[in-house]
């Protein structure tokens, strides 16, 4: 089996890697054979293996990239060998529920995506449903595969993020109480949009709040991510405070 | 010939039963993994503009090179499928106005009794006093009736036989431009240099051409040796202050000396080039291969390479050239018995290599 998950960003593709591998027994392999570019970008991948099968994770750079994502993996398995090894047999697009109107908007854009390359789906799509579907190869044979729609939280509109959140809040009531805090404290700061200037850094200010909070003693190399993408030469109390290592 | 062909139809050459190559540009990158055919169109494509010459067949035949054992007979009789009792081949291709061609091959196994006369008089010798006197024996011999149409018309018909050591039918008319070279054709790099130093447009892409790969290389003379009675051919070397020999030099001169004459005599026609990085260091692959399209463009020329190293087709398909827009790649398959053939053309091939790990051989 060849499988592939194609996925917005760097949350979606951390979590997948760490929950298909945690529960359902795949392992790291090598660098993702499939890979998305953008204007000489290219998104982080990476290929799980299990049993002789490959299940690779890709992550396109937003939610408006998902379409021409499924575009290539339908090429890919258009132009592959006859023998069809290359196959992606099992698609995965996963994605957050941003508007009321995502689901149904995901599932023309996967339409779309089908016309192209004469793929026939043998049933309805619908949001967490695998649906078989046929289309021709290059060769005008036939392949088989598989596509799942998944656009998360099910039913209310929300983030990755803000589900994974509720996630935990569902859990343990101490820690909803928590995330409830970290959100509160994330709207009524930067009230002047001057670093949250997106919802979605709104969306990953929260998540990252709360984990602040919940894991403060595991986070050493992320603080030290953290620490080296701020421009801390530019602060005037560092610069007096540093100012003699200048004589090193 | 004149610019080439648009597509090719073949039917049950050899091991390719049923294969068609389509959209076919100025520049064609056959790959494939081994006995996937890819010598065997370039074999085929070798006759489109004289197939009425047995000697253009003898290519398909291989019977000629240091490894080969076969005769005429056994060669011309692997041109045909050896899983099928019928002993047919055919091809078809658009030319470059659109017309229709198709060549047509068939043959039949014979048996017959000759006599030494006969015999030597096939093999082109007159009859011999020896033989004279033991005309009444006969030999049991095996031949191959060989009959060629292009078009429905009869171009071929002719007998080999299995004692037979050289053709004597219809030799080649006038001087053909489709030019097919060896993956060790660089070896006999002599028989492309008398066109080039008597020209000297030629004589100056071909100094620029060695200094690739010995920038001290200032010129290239023909020294005839009246008691060898042979022409070797020197290259002035700045460095050494005097001549040495083209011989001495590795191997990617000679193939890049090679490629300029194949392009020069095939000029508004059809190279063909097997293996086509033999012979040239990686360092040097990137503007041996800019001299092969730049000549293209310049000698008005359809070529066709193959290859199966990676690193070969990589470079071309990534060298920054005009012909790029030209270029197509063909992957050859044999699965389950059948054949297959996928055409990407160069940006295409690029996105299955970079963005889906696609293996392109």
């Amino acid at each position: 089996m060849n499988g592939i998950i194609l996925c917005e960003g760097s949350t979606d593709y951390a979590i997948l890697q760490y929950y298909m591998a945690r529960v359902n027994n795949w392992h790291d392999g090598k660098s993702g054979k499939f890979k998305y570019r953008e204007h000489n970008k290219v998104h982080k991948s990476r290929t799980l293996l299990r049993n002789g099968d490959e299940l690779t994770i890709a992550a396109v750079g937003g939610c408006g990239n998902l379409k021409k994502g499924l575009v290539s993996v339908l090429d890919s398995n258009c132009i592959s060998a006859p023998d069809q090894t290359d196959v992606y047999n099992k698609i995965v697009i996963l994605t957050d529920r941003d508007e009321t109107s995502t689901e149904e908007s995901f599932i023309s854009d996967i339409l779309e995506a089908f016309k192209m390359y004469s793929v026939t789906a043998e049933s309805t799509l619908e949001n967490n449903k695998w649906v078989s579907c046929k289309m021709p190869n290059s060769f005008g044979e036939n392949i088989d595969f598989q596509i799942l729609l998944l656009i998360v939280p099910f039913y209310e509109k929300g983030a990755l993020e803000t589900f994974l959140l509720n996630a935990v809040a569902n859990e343990d009531d101490y820690d909803a109480q928590i995330v409830s805090q970290c959100s509160r404290f994330v709207d009524t700061t930067d009230t002047e949009r001057k670093y949250l200037t997106k919802r979605r850094y709104i969306t990953k200010a929260k998540f990252d709040a709360f984990f602040c909070i919940r894991t403060a003693a595991e986070q050493f190399e992320e603080r030290q991510s953290i620490l080296k993408n701020v421009p801390w030469e530019n602060y005037q109390t560092v610069q007096e405070c540093f100012s003699l290592l200048g004589e090193l | 010939m004149n610019n080439g062909i648009r597509e090719l139809y073949i039917r049950d050459y050899k091991g390719i039963h049923d294969l068609t190559l389509s959209k076919l540009e100025k520049i064609n990158i056959l790959t494939g993994s081994n006995n996937s055919g890819k010598t065997s169109i370039l074999e085929l494509i070798y006759t489109v503009d004289q197939p009425d010459a047995i000697r253009k067949w003898l290519l398909g035949a291989r019977i000629e090179g240091d490894y080969s054992s076969l005769t005429l007979f056994e060669g011309l009789n692997n041109l045909f499928p050896a899983d099928k009792d019928e002993k047919a081949f055919s091809y078809s291709f658009t030319d470059s106005m659109g017309k229709l061609n198709s060549v047509d091959a068939a043959g039949t196994l014979i048996e017959e009794q000759l006599s030494q006369t006969q015999i030597e008089k096939i093999n082109g010798f007159m009859a011999s006093a020896k033989s004279s006197r033991t005309d009444h024996i006969y030999r049991d011999v095996h031949g191959l009736q060989l009959s060629i149409r292009k078009n429905g018309e009869e171009l071929v018909n002719d007998t080999v036989y299995d004692f037979q050591y050289r053709i004597l039918s219809t030799p080649i008319k006038k001087k053909s431009n489709v030019v097919y070279l060896s993956p060790f054709a660089h070896q006999d790099f002599s028989k492309y240099l008398n066109e080039i130093l008597s020209n000297y447009e030629y004589y100056g892409r071909m100094i620029d051409l060695l200094q690739i790969f010995d920038s001290d290389i200032a010129g290239i003379n023909a020294i005839k040796s009246e008691r060898l009675h042979s022409t070797s051919y020197q290259l002035m070397s700045k460095a050494f202050g005097k001549t040495l020999p083209v011989s001495a030099y590795g191997d990617g001169m000679k193939k890049a000396i090679v490629l300029l004459g194949a392009l020069i005599e095939a000029k508004d026609g059809i190279l063909l080039v097997d293996e086509f990085e033999t012979g040239i260091h990686t360092s040097a692959m990137d503007k041996v291969f800019k001299v092969l399209l730049d000549g293209a463009e310049k000698f008005n020329v359809q070529i066709f390479l193959s290859s199966h190293s990676e690193e070969a087709i990589n470079k071309v398909l990534k060298l920054e050239h005009s012909m790029h827009e030209q270029m197509n790649l063909y992957t050859l398959y044999k699965h389950n018995g059948k054949n297959y053939v996928r055409c990407l053309d160069a940006a295409h091939a690029v996105v299955a290599r970079d963005s889906y790990g696609m293996e392109l051989r």
